[in-house]
């Protein structure tokens, strides 16, 4: 991957992609514990691999992988793969849209921080890129 | 979820970049325990004495300081090691904060104050932050400021911490950005910074839904 030969403004725009603060998950920590609820964990495997690029980016066919009488040929791509620089953006994306569908509604203060329902029913989600943490009042 | 993405349920939650953490009924624990025995290891201490303190507190720390220049590559390493550690251990991060002032121009009695941090954390290595069940559960909020403490360019060190009543889950420790000209220009730069974090934790708390329902949170400057 030649991450470091993409042009700003023809394969990449946006590249920002928030984590979550540390502040923040001391806080539903501390939060945790006053209202008795468990925390849970959950780990997305390869993350960056489910990013969709908005860009059109080719790559080289990787050495040794050529398709024999069509070495000249480039692949394009349709999702991210680590080393492009929008890669985090894309997976960022990808989880909030999701999230979104879920019913989640996204804090205004802070990116990585998602809630559903209330009172009995609160679910409360942190993202840090590939880690989830889930907290709240509902048990199952 | 699981059907979108490839995932892995790691069910409770109990090692976190770094951090272990217990649960349990009585409250959460965080602590660093693994990572700071990989610095001792990594920087050759495990043999050393252990300090009580993290700090001399009389010695000030100045860019030319007389002794020779440190390795600075392992100074550098050292310094970023114990920033990560600052996320559990918050009684080191004064001290971190005013050696990493120092990143460029590493002299051995900065390295040696580096490594008295080091064996600062040796002695007390199984220490955490413990949240617990709290009656009253309510942000606190503490601020307070030196005054011209830095030698070098006469600028203050504003510190803030929030709380629920139990254990700290939110401080800094950071130069200020201006020269105070007075001390209570240094406190009041500090408290701004502070409430500005106030301000920001109120939010995410209403986000919650756990509004803090007194006006603003029990502030203190010392």
């Amino acid at each position: 991957m030649k991450g470091y030969a993409q042009v700003f403004g023809v394969d990449f725009s946006e590249t920002f992609a928030p984590v979550a603060r540390l502040d923040i998950i001391r806080l539903l920590l501390a939060v945790a514990a006053q209202k008795n609820w468990k925390v849970y964990q959950l780990d997305v495997k390869s993350v960056f691999l489910n990013g969709y690029l908005q860009e059109e980016i080719y790559i080289e066919q990787p050495r040794g992988f050529e398709v024999r009488g069509q070495e000249e040929k480039v692949y394009l791509l349709k999702k991210a793969l680590y080393g492009l620089k929008q890669a985090p953006r894309a997976w960022y994306n990808i989880i909030d849209d999701h999230l979104h569908k879920l019913g989640f509604v996204k804090s205004l203060s802070e990116a990585t921080l998602y809630v559903k329902g209330a009172d009995a029913n609160l679910i409360i989600v942190s993202v840090y890129v590939d880690d989830l943490l889930v907290t709240g009042s509902n048990k199952t | 979820m699981f059907d979108v993405f490839e995932m892995t349920d790691l069910r409770l939650m109990s090692y976190f970049l770094g951090m272990e953490v217990k649960q349990s009924n009585d409250g959460i624990f965080i602590c660093q325990q693994k990572y700071a025995k990989e610095i001792l290891k990594k920087f050759h201490i495990e043999s050393y004495k252990s300090t009580s303190t993290p700090m001399n507190l009389k010695e000030k720390f100045s860019k030319n300081d007389g002794t020779s220049k440190a390795d600075e590559g392992q100074y550098r390493s050292l310094i970023g090691c114990l920033m990560y550690l600052t996320a559990t251990r918050s009684d080191i991060a004064l001290v971190v904060s005013l050696l990493s002032r120092f990143m460029h121009c590493a002299s051995e009695l900065h390295l040696q104050a580096a490594k008295r941090i080091v064996r600062y954390v040796k002695s007390t290595i199984s220490y955490g932050i413990k949240y617990s069940h709290l009656q009253n559960f309510m942000l606190h909020g503490y601020s307070d400021s030196d005054w011209a403490g830095f030698v070098d360019d006469m600028k203050s060190t504003s510190v803030y911490c929030f709380s629920f009543g139990s254990d700290m889950f939110s401080w800094c420790s950071k130069k200020q950005d201006n020269v105070a000209q007075s001390t209570s220009e240094a406190e009041y730069a500090a408290a701004t910074a502070a409430i500005n974090q106030a301000i920001w934790i109120r939010k995410i708390l209403a986000d919650l839904h756990m509004n803090q329902l007194e006006p603003s949170c029990n502030f203190y400057c010392k």
